[in-house]
């Protein structure tokens, strides 16, 4: 008790990190997001891990940023899929990870390709065929974030900036000396082919520069909308703030050139950036310290310690063991808490715009209904089944995560706050607890005496009544939205069918139509029913609610259906078939 | 099924204990921000600063907070600049249409004061009181405080000091209409 009432107490002392960049706030996907958070998810990308040879991502962006040259020459791109590697010509190495030259030489190789690639759906490439444009997008961005400040890295004649105010007079100069002399540079004197050179360097650096967005550091005051470095002064929508903010970056540069030390410099710049916009701080703030404790693994460890004891005291018949592995599912459930309340906070919407979301949500309703019954003191049992879905949620969630967890923003269509809040949380909260009474199923299939069989119908009922509900506001959500009730949406229709299975289930037991184990064993079908309605209608990759759909999770989803009808069946032929039981 | 001997955790002590840890997290992110957001904020047009320019081929200054009271349309422009030329013509317009309401200062970045004046006798520009050219050979104000790198700029400063309106590039007939109907508004 006294540990964990310190944790609470101790976890603001994160916050004091050194000064650096990973706090600056830039806009990115939709979202203002620490500089931290953009670095981590591009590293992650790029290299496969979200520390770069032991140096944080914030630092590995801001060199590249910084030291193009010497960053670019290091290896950095991880070709994982040996027929990529092959493809591109790339030596066979461990770990497979290549310089950017590597990379960048032989993709140049494959335009015709890539060009197709660019208009093809994601989901629709095969497995080489990503793998192909994650090694061009991987070079893209290493290109891009290379360029961002380069139009204030030190030159022999200054950097680009001071020299853009004249550039129309040089290239007018260059113009009239060509005019003079033609273009055949051999005719020039040695220092009219320097002054050449320096206005081809600035026309190439432009050239690149022109198509420099990713990293949109400065904020507008013309408009709500961040730019690059490029972007603004190529643009010319400087103000006095934006420009400030511009000046922050250029001192930067120049202290890390003369000192190699940015700390004073990087203060400056946050503190003017968030003058010039928007930003909220404590969401930054927030969102650093999140990406700091690494909740994931800590809740995933805390998850497994509970199933570990909650197995040893089920399986020992310790009675008391149990209570406190239902004492000691409070503390993942208070992180996972706070992990969905951060996401609400920081997105400043309902928890649940996407698969990872609803799989992270549906692991949090489930894991407090099943404390919540064993609270009842009827059934123990339920924690542990409540909690043991959590954990298992968490571990299915994590394969989205590595997808990138990016925390991005929705699409228009999905981010109507009232009907995404009352809609999708009520079908979450549906699946979440059918899933608890499916479950609770398969142990009143197993252990028919134990007191948990009994509130089988009342669980059933609670989640009938979410699931219910939610269909109904989804089809106000689509009315609104689409201007359509119903439209037989593949998820529409699953998220049906998990009611009429439900009621149907109910009745057949209220009406004596099914005995005992026949409700039970058809309550427990009822983690087949949900899984196919919440992921399996996405591998028809068709419909409004389509999120994208892979092989690996396609075979997961088999698995686990054929698994689960192999293990229900079992069970119910073992109790029918045995005169003993009641 | 038998009752272990140990009491647990009320749900009022749960509620205490995640309560405290949030006023001490707020706390911390108080005192880590240590950022001074002003209130001025990005939604707001942003106040034009406080320059002072010199005036071509004179030893007077001119300091910008001294046109408060009155539309000013800064113009950054330079001899070489052919968009500069182009766009000239009309700044001149707009100061024969509004000689009270506003005041065109046309500030060179020229090194060479000759340079400007042969500009302005070329495009013969006539002498007028709400016309005023300025010089910054050095771009010590258009680059350092108005952040200025593209030529022509036009910047529309409203009678309060604020910046309302910026062209970056040559003034268009859909730019100078909104600036006339600006002026016009508020004449």
């Amino acid at each position: 008790m006294r540990k964990w009432v310190l944790f609470f107490l101790l976890w603001p002392s994160l916050l004091w990190a050194t000064p650096d960049l990973s706090g600056l706030p830039l806009l990115h996907e939709g979202r203002v997001k620490p500089f931290d958070t953009v670095a981590r998810i591009y590293l992650q990308d790029i290299y496969g891990q979200e520390e770069f040879q032991d140096i944080p991502a914030h630092a590995w962006l801001t060199q590249l940023m910084l030291e193009p040259g010497t960053m670019l020459e290091q290896p950095m791109i991880r070709i994982g899929q040996p027929q990529v590697r092959e493809s591109l010509k790339l030596p066979e190495r461990q770990p497979p990870i290549y310089t950017y030259g590597e990379v960048q030489a032989p993709l140049q190789q494959q335009k015709a390709l890539l060009t197709q690639l660019g208009t093809k759906d994601r989901n629709q490439m095969t497995a080489t065929e990503l793998g192909m444009w994650q090694a061009y997008l991987a070079v893209d961005r290493l290109t891009q974030f290379t360029a961002t400040l380069s139009l204030l890295l030190p030159h022999a004649e200054g950097s680009f900036l001071t020299q853009f105010p004249e550039m129309q007079a040089l290239r007018q100069r260059l113009q009239t000396l060509v005019n003079e002399k033609g273009d055949d540079v051999a005719m020039y004197s040695e220092e009219e082919q320097s002054f050449a050179l320096r206005v081809f360097r600035l026309d190439t650096l432009q050239a690149i520069g022109q198509d420099n967005h990713l990293l949109r550091l400065i904020p507008l005051d013309w408009s709500a909308e961040w730019v690059s470095p490029w972007e603004l002064v190529l643009s010319g929508q400087t103000s006095p703030r934006s420009g400030a903010v511009l000046q922050d970056w250029r001192e930067l540069v120049q202290a890390y050139y003369a000192k190699g030390n940015i700390t004073q410099t990087a203060e400056t710049l946050i503190a003017d950036t968030y003058a010039a916009s928007d930003a909220s701080p404590w969401r930054i703030q927030m969102e650093m310290l999140m990406n700091q404790l690494h909740l994931i693994p800590l809740l995933a460890a805390l998850y497994a310690l509970f199933v570990i004891v909650g197995i040893v005291s089920y399986a020992r018949a310790k009675p008391h063991w149990l209570r406190w592995a239902e004492r000691l599912l409070l503390f993942p459930l208070i992180v996972h808490t706070l992990l969905i309340a951060q996401r609400v906070l920081l997105l400043g919407r309902p928890p649940v715009g996407t698969l990872y979301e609803s799989v992270l949500f549906v692991g949090l309703i489930a894991g407090w209904f099943g404390w919540w019954l064993a609270r009842r003191r009827v059934m123990p049992e339920s924690a542990l089944i409540g909690g043991g879905l959590a954990g298992l949620l968490l571990a299915v969630s994590g394969y989205y995560a590595g997808q990138g967890d990016t925390m991005t923003m929705l699409v228009a269509v999905l981010n109507t706050q009232f009907w995404l809040a009352t809609h999708v949380i009520c079908i979450t909260i549906g699946y979440g607890t059918a899933l608890v009474a499916g479950s609770i199923a398969h142990l009143a299939l197993w252990r028919p005496a134990l007191p948990v069989a009994k509130m089988l119908p009342t669980t059933a009922a609670i989640a009938l009544l979410f699931t219910t509900i939610g269909t109904i506001l989804g089809g106000i959500w689509a009315d609104q939205s689409w201007g359509r009730f119903w439209g037989w949406d593949p998820k529409e229709n699953g998220a049906l069918l998990i009611v009429l299975w439900l009621a149907w289930v109910l009745h057949a037991r209220m009406t004596h139509y099914v005995g005992v184990y026949g409700f039970a064993a058809l309550l427990a079908l009822t983690n087949v029913v949900v899984a196919l309605s919440w992921f399996g209608v996405n591998l028809l990759n068709v419909g409004l609610h389509s999120y994208g759909f892979t092989d690996a999770a396609a075979t997961g989803l088999y698995v686990f259906c054929a698994a689960e009808l192999f293990l229900i069946g079992g069970l119910y032929a073992a109790k029918r078939g045995n005169p003993h039981v009641a | 099924m038998q009752q272990s001997g140990v009491t647990p955790m009320s749900p009022k002590s749960i509620i205490l204990i995640a309560l405290l840890a949030l006023c001490v997290g707020w706390y911390a992110l108080d005192a880590r921000l240590g950022v001074e957001i002003p209130e001025e904020r990005a939604s707001d047009r942003p106040l034009a600063p406080d320059a002072t320019f010199s005036v071509l081929n004179s030893s007077d200054t001119l300091q910008l907070k001294a046109l408060r009271g009155r539309w000013v349309l800064l113009n950054i422009w330079a001899s070489w600049c052919a968009p500069c030329k182009a766009e000239f013509p009309d700044l001149v317009a707009l100061a024969e249409t509004y000689p009270e309401a506003l005041t065109v200062l046309a500030v060179t970045t020229d090194r060479k004061a000759e340079d400007a004046q042969a500009f302005l006798q070329d495009l013969n520009i006539p002498e007028r009181a709400n016309f005023i050219i300025a010089h910054d050979p050095e771009r010590r104000v258009t680059e350092t405080q108005f952040f200025t790198y593209k030529y022509p700029e036009s910047i529309l400063i409203d009678p309060q000091g604020r910046m309302q309106l910026k062209v970056a590039g040559i003034l268009s007939e859909e730019d100078v209409r909104r600036i006339t109907a600006r002026v016009s508004a508020q004449e």
